[in-house]
């Protein structure tokens, strides 16, 4: 056992290899506010990548509605339960991570979905917390009655639990982008990394008996181009790119700005101790304690933080940027004087210009040329 | 890696251990000389007269994860020679066949280790120290058995309209996958790992290792073997020439002695790569060649 410095927790952790941070770190922030369930990035990915024998059940990204919903089930409801009641300290975590919880002889908490797990997708979708009294409405900013929904893909952590869990070595974490692979010409499916992950993103082929997993689109990642779940979702929930420790973050870099400027972006349960990448915009309308038990406690300055942001042109700028270009941001800036925001590749090319407000135009109610009235005249 | 596996010291007195272990013949497994061919069969009339010696097995409590309760308490190994081809049989009392893995279930198996030099640690050898593993699973002699465990056999009643890139009709097996483009998507199997192949020819994988980790399939493969689950009990034949032209051959040879150890597998019990059950080295007393 080795000491790495995890920031998400705050602190120094136990980890069975040295740390060893790649150059570059693949990263994603998703906005759970704006996600509507779609599917549209899960069925990119199937059928990029999970169309062949064995894969049939693999969902390497999903979407799953929260509070019941999970994929494999239950898969952060195990982890939880086997960690038990742990503390925060402010942004220092002083529970046990699943690494310091670990059973003699175990380099972690493992757990092993059943094969029923994997078999319900879609359990709990749609499904609300609560049930609906009598009279009962909306409630803002929190709601009585909530959900909301959660998509999911590996999270190319910086402590993967799947490396470390690995007896042959056969899962590596690429030092050019960070992304973690299962070279599936030495793994042997023993699938001690599907018990290990917590995130539930291991999963085993039982045609090919190895384990597979999201792989970050790494052939479209080497191009310069963001993931097909990113790029192909159409609520634009989605940015993809590459994200610096904090003590080296910059401010123009998309996920530098989102994760650790405006601290809007958090981490999904930190507490687990893998420092994973994908990080999410909390939704406004859950109950705080549910969501500071997901995302630590940077949850309530992060939804206050987006609450304002029609009044922070840079957040707003940046937030209008998801899903509007093909291509990797490595920079973006925003234009106050023409309210418009603009993405750069590593070479400080322009890639994508949006406006950040549309223009308005009004319309008269009644349209004399065609003798009609209008429904919509905004 | 290395370091998390356990303190150095307990590292050294197990290698010493083992070491002294093989040299103190706390075992030996006669193994005769017959004239005969040895069929690849644990039902064979040949094992009737053949020696045999209850090998126990310990808890692997070296390498994560540990396996503290090992389900496979003593193997009950035979071997003869025939001064080409050397054959073990090893049985063992398990409850419940194990051979098709789903996602959450596990395999039976059983492997035996020798030296590729004079002596190795019991830790699946050690740097510049290499052993000879041969490794027999419950899951490949049922793709010889029978088929190989495909979809339609995994889940008889799994549909699935299309493959892309794949021709013919449901279930498409996984033979008929010719496609270049199709056969992306079998990762495994393209890039020649062992356990993907659907046409396996025997159960028995021959590999070497250099301690903990690396475990290493053989270009060569030259050992065969076969199992039989029966009456509650695996009894499984592992054979090998003893000299196969291989750099890894192990030293051993007829008339002389040769130490060997043994692991086993209870998929049962959810027990798989380092989860297993070890015993320590014992020795082989190979009689001479006779007429």
């Amino acid at each position: 056992m080795g000491t790495v410095k995890n920031w998400q927790i705050g602190r120094e952790m136990e980890y069975p290899f040295p740390e060893s941070r790649p150059r570059r770190q693949f990263a994603a922030v998703f906005d759970l506010n704006k996600c509507i369930g779609c599917q549209t990035c899960t069925m990119a990915c199937k059928t990029t990548w999970t169309v062949g024998k064995g894969q049939e059940y693999m969902l390497w990204n999903n979407v799953e509605t929260k509070p019941y919903g999970g994929y494999p089930m239950g898969w952060d409801v195990t982890r939880l339960e086997r960690l038990g009641p742990q503390t925060w300290e402010g942004d220092r975590y002083t529970g046990k991570t699943l690494f310091e919880a670990a059973p003699a002889g175990e380099p972690m908490v493992k757990h092993l979905p059943e094969e029923l797990d994997w078999a319900h997708p879609n359990a709990g979708e749609d499904e609300a917390a609560g049930t609906l009294d009598r009279g009962a409405y909306f409630t803002m900013p929190v709601h009585g009655m909530w959900s909301f929904y959660l998509p999911r893909i590996c999270m190319h952590c910086t402590y993967p639990a799947c490396v470390a869990a690995c007896p042959r070595q056969a899962i590596y974490k690429r030092p050019e982008d960070g992304i973690v692979l299962v070279d599936q010409s030495r793994c042997r499916g023993y699938r001690e990394c599907v018990q290990a992950c917590p995130y539930g993103k291991v999963l085993y082929n039982p045609v090919l008996r190895i384990s597979q997993k999201c792989i970050g689109c790494f052939p479209a990642v080497e191009q310069g181009t963001q993931p097909r779940c990113v790029t192909t979702c159409i609520g634009k929930i989605r940015l993809m790119g590459f994200l610096s420790p904090p003590d080296q973050a910059r401010a123009d870099r998309p996920m530098d700005f989102l994760v650790h400027a405006r601290k809007v972006a958090l981490p999904l349960y930190p507490q687990f101790g893998l420092e994973g990448n994908i990080y999410y915009i909390p939704p406004v309308n859950v109950p705080r304690g549910f969501l500071r038990q997901m995302f630590g406690p940077g949850t309530d300055g992060a939804i206050e933080t987006y609450l304002r942001g029609k009044d922070d042109p840079e957040l707003l700028g940046l937030l209008h940027l998801f899903g509007d270009a093909k291509e990797i941001l490595e920079s973006f800036r925003t234009f106050p004087t023409t309210g418009e925001a603009a993405g750069y590749d590593g070479k400080g090319r322009e890639i994508v210009r949006v406006p950040v407000k549309e223009p308005d135009y009004l319309r008269p109610f009644y349209d004399a040329a065609r003798q009609v009235y209008r429904h919509n005249i905004t | 890696m290395r370091a998390r596996r356990l303190p150095l010291a307990l590292l050294a007195l197990i290698f010493a251990l083992g070491l002294a272990a093989a040299e103190a013949q706390q075992a030996a497994l006669q193994v005769p000389f017959v004239k005969t061919a040895i069929p690849v069969d644990p039902g064979w009339t040949g094992w009737k007269a053949a020696p045999a010696v209850q090998v126990p097995l310990m808890p692997q409590a070296v390498a994560q994860p540990w396996n503290l309760t090992p389900s496979i308490k003593q193997l009950r190994v035979q071997a003869v020679h025939n001064g080409t081809w050397i054959a073990f049989r090893i049985s063992w009392k398990d409850a419940t066949k194990n051979a098709v893995m789903y996602t959450d279930s596990f395999r039976d198996a059983v492997a035996l280790m020798v030296p590729v030099g004079k002596a190795a640690p019991i830790i699946m050898g050690g740097p510049g120290e290499r052993v000879l593993i041969l490794h027999w699973k419950a899951d490949w002699q049922e793709d010889i058995d029978r088929t190989f465990q495909d979809i339609a056999q995994l889940y008889p009643n799994a549909w699935q309209d299309w493959y892309p890139f794949v021709a013919g009709e449901p279930p498409y097996d996984i033979t008929a996958w010719t496609n270049p483009e199709a056969r992306r998507y079998l990762t495994g199997w393209v890039l020649g790992n062992p356990r993907s192949q659907p046409d396996k020819r025997t159960a028995v994988e021959e590999q070497i290792a250099e301690g903990f980790s690396t475990l290493t399939t053989t270009e060569r493969q030259s050992a065969v073997g076969k199992g039989v689950y029966a009456d509650g009990a695996w009894h499984v034949v592992i054979a090998r020439p003893f000299a196969a032209g291989d750099p890894n051959d192990p030293a051993w040879r007829p008339g002389r002695s040769a130490p060997v150890a043994f692991a086993a597998w209870d998929g049962g019990a959810k027990e798989i790569g380092a989860r297993k059950a070890i015993s320590d080295w014992i020795t082989l007393k190979l009689g001479a060649v006779g007429r």
